[in-house]
């Protein structure tokens, strides 16, 4: 029988990667992983490299390791550990530019930068894994490490290693609908480990088509420290003391408020869009509920138009032009997406003007006004990170 | 002008986003006092030095401190700390790598290694003061979240 990490082991992990950044002393890796380093022999583990940087400035930094396990509950097994990119690099990655995706494990399109670093970590750990023969691979990552890990994950159970188990905190979404399904299945559903505060900015980005594994799964929903967005509930040491000393299974339990159907977005948005109902200026619950509702609305809209393929316009682009055709020809998602849009502007602290035309323009600035708030707090909550 | 205009305006629309102005105005702990007694085998060294090593940018700004421990083998070291300074508006999580080494008899000893994760006094031991005891017969371990021959004095 494999044993699954503990959550404190998981995000005790996760949180000594960074240490590597500055050191290519794997102690200090081990230091911050007291809960793990008597099952995984850390110290004589491998560090992964990459290039962070570019140009006279590019350097190599430590992106993470690979650790084997000591005799006892997790001998045979490995431990392949990723963390977070450097700051520089976040807003590149997490804005709509890079959003378009490039062909990943599989070919299901997947992000274009986690898949980069993820593609140049890859022969590391496969070097070193050379001859081991594991019998599972734990893979742990945080941040855009945990998307990054999402990757890897999915590219070693592909190429038959061992049996693989993901765990990621605060998260961002790697890949699209059809690739996070798909991973969902070949992975199995109970081998993903995925933790976020309902407050953390990041795991609320790329926007759909992404989706997060495991699919249609609420996963390991943490309470945040308040209402508001809060780029400390991103942080390790505030998931480390949020998951303490429970189980996953203890974790798992709590399930957020969501909306399972069209109708019930419809429902919700209906209520946010009034200005005299609930506050919702920047409230993470509300943002919540508006992804959940836009991404019902596309769906529907999905059914209606038909889904072409992104091709080279944006994703703003292309959600605008798919929500506004879905305008012209149903007035239940017409409907739908003047609430939507009264209740992003509330969000973000304005108000819809009294007659105001819904045009394919103004969806598009809508959303991006949405998305560039969003992607601008969880760019500044990865931006905390070392 | 332009730019304070700018970082008004930064701070105003950050100040919605919860914790985004908490310990603006506050300084950053990259390493806790401390105070520590050097032996030998259960004895007093006097004379050990304590070099103090942090590394939390690259390249490293923090430059090397040294002391030396008295007749009773006794050192300490003041807390080192930076300004929050407005690249600090919003708390984050650092790494901030601490070391302590020990040169006695022309040996280097490594007293102490850990990964701060946090600006706060005292996130090393959880809260506790960093009063530790380096036995120079231990050989260096783990324990708890930092590595070395130096062991948490019990409370």
């Amino acid at each position: 029988m494999t044993l699954e990490l503990t959550p404190k082991q998981a995000g005790e992990i996760a949180d000594s990667t960074y240490a590597l950044r500055l050191s290519d002393n794997m102690i200090d890796a081990a230091v911050g992983a007291a809960s793990a380093r008597n099952d995984f022999e850390i110290v004589n583990g491998q560090r992964l490299t990459g290039i962070t940087g570019v140009g006279p400035v590019s350097r190599t930094t430590g992106f993470g390791y690979v650790a084997f396990g000591k005799s006892g509950s997790h001998q045979g097994e490995c431990l392949v550990a990723i963390r977070g990119t450097e700051k520089s690099s976040a807003h590149d990655w997490m804005t709509n530019v890079r959003m378009a995706g490039v062909s990943g494990p599989g070919g299901y399109t997947v992000h274009a930068g986690f898949w980069n670093l993820a593609s140049g970590l890859l022969p590391q750990i496969q070097r070193t894994l050379r001859g081991r023969n594991p019998s599972l691979i734990h893979v742990v990552g945080h941040s855009l490490g945990g998307a990054t890990a999402t990757l890897i994950a999915d590219a070693l159970h592909r190429s038959s290693i061992a049996a693989v188990k993901l765990y990621t905190f605060g998260a961002p979404r790697a890949g699209v609908e059809l690739h996070a399904s798909a991973l969902t299945r070949n992975l199995g559903r109970r081998n993903i480990y995925r933790a976020y505060h309902h407050t953390d900015p990041v795991p609320m980005v790329p926007v759909f088509p992404y989706a997060h594994v495991p699919y249609q799964d609420e996963a390991c929903w943490l309470q945040g420290c308040g209402k508001l967005l809060s780029v400390n509930d991103h942080l390790m040491p505030t998931y480390l003391s949020s998951v303490g000393d429970q189980s996953w299974g203890q974790l798992r339990s709590a399930q957020p408020p969501t909306l399972d159907t069209f109708e019930a977005a419809d429902r919700w948005l209906a209520a946010a869009a009034r200005v005299n109902s609930i506050p919702i200026i920047l409230s993470a619950s509300a943002l919540r509920m508006i992804l959940w509702a836009l991404r019902w609305i596309l769906r529907k809209a999905g059914e209606i138009i038909g889904y072409a393929l992104l091709g080279g316009a944006t994703i703003i682009d292309y959600l605008a032009k798919l929500l506004y055709r879905s305008v012209l020809q149903s007035i239940a998602i017409a409907r739908a997406v003047e609430n939507m849009i009264a209740a992003i502007l509330r969000f973000t602290g304005r108000t819809l003007a009294i007659g105001a035309r819904i045009t394919e323009a103004f969806i598009q600035y809508v959303l991006e006004l949405l998305f560039r708030m969003v992607t601008a707090v969880a760019v500044r909550a990865i931006n905390q990170l070392p | 002008m332009f730019k304070r205009l700018v970082l008004s305006t930064l701070i105003v629309s950050l100040t919605p986003i919860a914790g985004a102005t908490m310990g603006m105005f506050s300084e950053l702990v990259l390493f806790s006092e401390v105070e520590g007694v050097v032996l030998k085998d259960g004895v007093p060294v006097e004379g050990a030095e304590i070099v103090q090593e942090i590394t939390y940018e690259e390249p490293s700004k923090i430059p090397a401190k040294t002391v030396q421990t008295g007749a009773d083998g006794r050192f300490a070291l003041a807390r080192v700390t930076t300004g929050a300074g407005l690249s600090r508006v919003i708390p984050g999580q650092p790494s901030i790598l601490q070391r302590l080494m020990i040169r006695h008899n022309g040996v280097e000893y490594e007293g102490w290694r850990h990964n701060k994760n946090s600006y706060e006094l005292n996130s090393e031991l959880a809260g506790r003061s960093l009063r530790l005891i380096c036995e120079l017969a231990n050989a260096p371990d783990f324990e708890g979240k930092h590595y070395g021959i130096c062991r948490v004095a019990p409370e």
